[in-house]
């Protein structure tokens, strides 16, 4: 009965020892503050579980810019370029000289990509934010959770909010029947700005074949700094097999 | 593999939704048609247009177009752009609206095979093929009602996302030892169609222990969808031999009958049901009563549990309350009973998580027939202990360890039993290891529990496997 109440007591302390919650105003300076970020650079490693067990990884380089320009310049499993303008998505083999192309189908959002999503597709304006209240995200410490709901849509948003670092932890997508449909959850954070950016990103998500996994880890990042705008651009040389294809 | 690799990838970097589908262009003549395929038979509008082009007939060319593809069933398909040309010509870009993604959700299995029935990823969305898709997917896979909602993706593409009804005809298997009983197989089947879903399940040590347990139950709900109030009813029958706390020898037979009726709602991962029930026993070698009706008054249960709603198990919460008052006949004096399952689980690290669980059990009744036995399979921390408790409150904290990605953990944890067996209040505090093996359809638990201040050889070795057809 002792140890009971002595863990309780732990429980308790750890419990008031922090703020429970996050505001909207400081939910919405987190979003602002990601919004704030222009471009980034970076190493990344992604790690992808097949469900035999194994594991594959990707890594090389990766920039982005606002209106949701990406470049990715892979060098293992073997050398690929991956550029993502207002043109459309170019996904190029460099050895095998293969590039896989798709024309842009729809208007970019605005936010950078390389947050991952953390920003709603939507603008601030067009997302309704409910305070869902307080969870735990592991045994001591509470995240503040909110909804976010497009009002374009019914999907609904879940996002897992550290109330003292002021740091998404997790965020959920639902479907209007309330399965989850992708869970993401960002660790390792690293202060460059006055932002916090997450260094690793862990991907689940519900598809017709099953639940994808993926690890993405990133190191060496800048933000803010200047990418030229010819990173972005892709120019289809004639020794190229295109190959199109329709993704967005 | 590259489709493959591609699809995670894109999902990772840019967006859940995917598409991989070669582009077929054409042109005829003074209109040129970007991204358009052959499905649908447009050379009659095209043919008839053969002087140099207005606005005006660009208009009617793309409203004709329209309405030749939704008479077929591509009711996604528009017209994205229409531009003329200074030399009277047009270029028409269409969307045809491909199947990115299909959805499946409601379902406990056969996800792949239902969503590829719905429709097929990668061909032009056509409504009347998705509706004849939808009453062949009924039909093949016994489900009752499925609900497709048709959105547009990113990139203008259609994404199903289908919610499935299934008329379950489900059978399923356990086995499990408990430390009183012995090994006990339990088959259960349930069927759903046409708005009732009924089961049955029977249990049986089949006497291989001085004390035993046979159970069966039957069930009946109407329709119990989300959102709807259902009746519901069920009876449960057991037969067992169980002994006493002050004399272990002493075996008595105890048979009962527990009805129950009334009314439950869901609204998706909680569940309220309230019953008006009943239990009529007869005992036989029992000290002080030969039969009677121990209980009738009312029962409610308040259920949660997000399981199927979650995509982690380490994310998972579920909990049950059931609450009983009435009257006991034999005792002639009140009854009430409460019983309480838990399990939360919660995230600690990448890999590691805590599981917090318990069982409590109280009853106010006197009679030990209506009591638990402290070291069940709740609390399976001793062998050959068969003390019996009128109230009993477990209370288990693991810490989880995911082995292999979502369906192999193993769990270290620690239990402390509260109970008031032999009239005294008594704490146990229990260590133990368990590993589970958990996937869509087939469950298996390993455990090995026992009391600290005991020998560690004198706890239980306990294992469960279960699985659904």
């Amino acid at each position: 009965m002792k140890k009971s109440f002595i863990f309780l007591f732990i429980f308790i302390i750890n419990a008031v020892s922090q703020p429970l919650f996050a505001d909207i105003q400081d939910f919405k300076k987190i979003i602002e503050d990601y919004l704030s970020v222009n471009s980034i650079k970076s190493s990344i490693t992604q790690y992808i579980y097949l469900d035999d067990g194994s594991t594959e990884v990707f890594s090389g380089n990766y920039f982005a810019a606002s209106k949701g320009f990406i470049r990715i310049d892979y060098i293992r499993p073997e050398s690929q370029t991956i550029v993502v303008n207002d043109t459309g998505l170019f996904w190029y083999y460099n050895d095998r000289k293969l590039l896989f192309f798709s024309e842009k189908k729809s208007e970019n959002t605005g936010s950078i990509p390389a947050l991952m999503n953390v920003i709603p597709a939507d603008s601030m304006k067009d997302i309704e934010i409910v305070d869902e209240g307080i969870k735990f995200y592991s045994l001591f410490k509470t995240a503040q959770v909110y909804s976010v709901t497009s009002k374009k849509n019914k999907t609904k948003m879940i996002l897992w909010i550290d109330p003292v670092l002021k740091i998404i932890k997790k965020k959920y997508i639902l479907d209007d029947t309330g399965h989850e449909m992708m869970k993401e959850e960002y660790t390792d954070y690293t202060e460059i700005e006055g932002i916090f950016i997450p260094s690793k990103i862990e991907l689940k998500a519900r598809t017709s074949s099953g639940i994808v996994h993926t690890v993405t880890e990133y190191s060496n990042i800048v933000i803010n700094s200047r990418i030229e705008k010819d990173l972005f651009k892709f120019k289809i040389t004639p020794e190229m097999k295109v190959r199109m294809l329709n993704v967005h | 593999m590259f489709i493959r690799n591609f699809f995670i990838l894109f999902l990772i970097l840019v967006s859940p939704s995917v598409l991989c589908r070669v582009e077929a262009a054409e042109g005829s003549g003074l209109i040129r048609i970007h991204r358009g395929s052959p499905v649908v038979d447009l050379n009659d509008i095209l043919k008839s247009n053969s002087n140099i082009l207005s606005e005006s007939d660009v208009k009617r060319i793309c409203a004709e177009i329209t309405g030749r593809y939704h008479e077929r069933g591509y009711t996604a398909f528009y017209v994205k752009k229409a531009v003329l040309n200074k030399d009277g010509t047009v270029d028409l870009f269409f969307n045809e609206a491909v199947v990115t993604e299909i959805i499946v959700t409601g379902i406990s299995g056969r996800i792949d095979d239902v969503a590829a029935s719905i429709f097929s990823r990668g061909e032009l969305f056509n409504e009347s093929v998705l509706n004849e898709n939808i009453s062949e997917t009924k039909k093949k896979f016994n489900i009752r009602q499925i609900n497709v909602s048709i959105r547009r993706g990113d990139g203008e593409q259609i994404v199903l996302r289908a919610h499935a009804v299934e008329k379950i005809n489900e059978i399923g298997t356990e086995i499990f030892n408990s430390p009183v009983y012995g090994v006990l197989p339990e088959m259960t089947y349930r069927i759903n169609y046409g708005g009732f879903l009924a089961g049955a399940s029977f249990s049986s040590s089949f006497n291989q222990e001085e004390r035993s347990c046979s159970r069966g139950s039957i069930y009946f709900n109407t329709d119990s969808i989300p959102g709807n109030l259902y009746f519901t009813l069920s009876a449960d029958v057991t037969d067992k031999k169980d002994s006493l706390a002050e004399n272990e020898k002493l075996i008595y037979s105890h048979k009962s009958l527990t009805a129950k009726g009334g009314f439950g709602y869901n609204s998706g991962p909680a569940w309220i049901k309230f019953f008006i029930t009943g239990t009529a026993d007869e005992l036989k070698d029992y000290p002080s009563a030969e039969e009677g009706f121990s209980f009738s008054g009312f029962q409610l249960k308040l259920n949660y549990d997000n399981s199927l709603y979650k995509i982690d198990y380490d994310d998972i919460t579920a909990g049950e309350i059931d609450f009983s008052s009435g009257w006991n006949f034999i005792e002639d004096r009140p009854s009430s009973k409460i019983v309480l399952n838990y399990l939360f689980n919660i995230p600690l690290y990448s890999g590691f998580f805590f599981s917090l669980n318990g069982n409590s059990f109280y009853t106010s009744d006197k009679e030990m027939f209506s009591h638990v036995y402290v070291y069940d399979r709740f609390f399976p921390c001793r062998d050959d202990d068969f003390s019996i408790a009128s109230w009993r409150i477990v209370t288990g904290a693991d810490i989880a360890y995911e082995l292999i990605k979502r369906t192999v953990y193993i769990l270290p944890g620690f239990k402390l039993g509260m109970h008031n067996a032999d009239d005294e209040n008594n704490n146990v505090y229990a260590a133990s290891m368990k590993v589970l093996f958990n996937t869509e359809k087939v469950r298996i638990e390993l455990s090995y529990l026992y009391d600290v201040n005991l020998n560690f050889r004198d706890g239980f070795f306990m294992y469960s496997a279960s699985a659904v057809y």
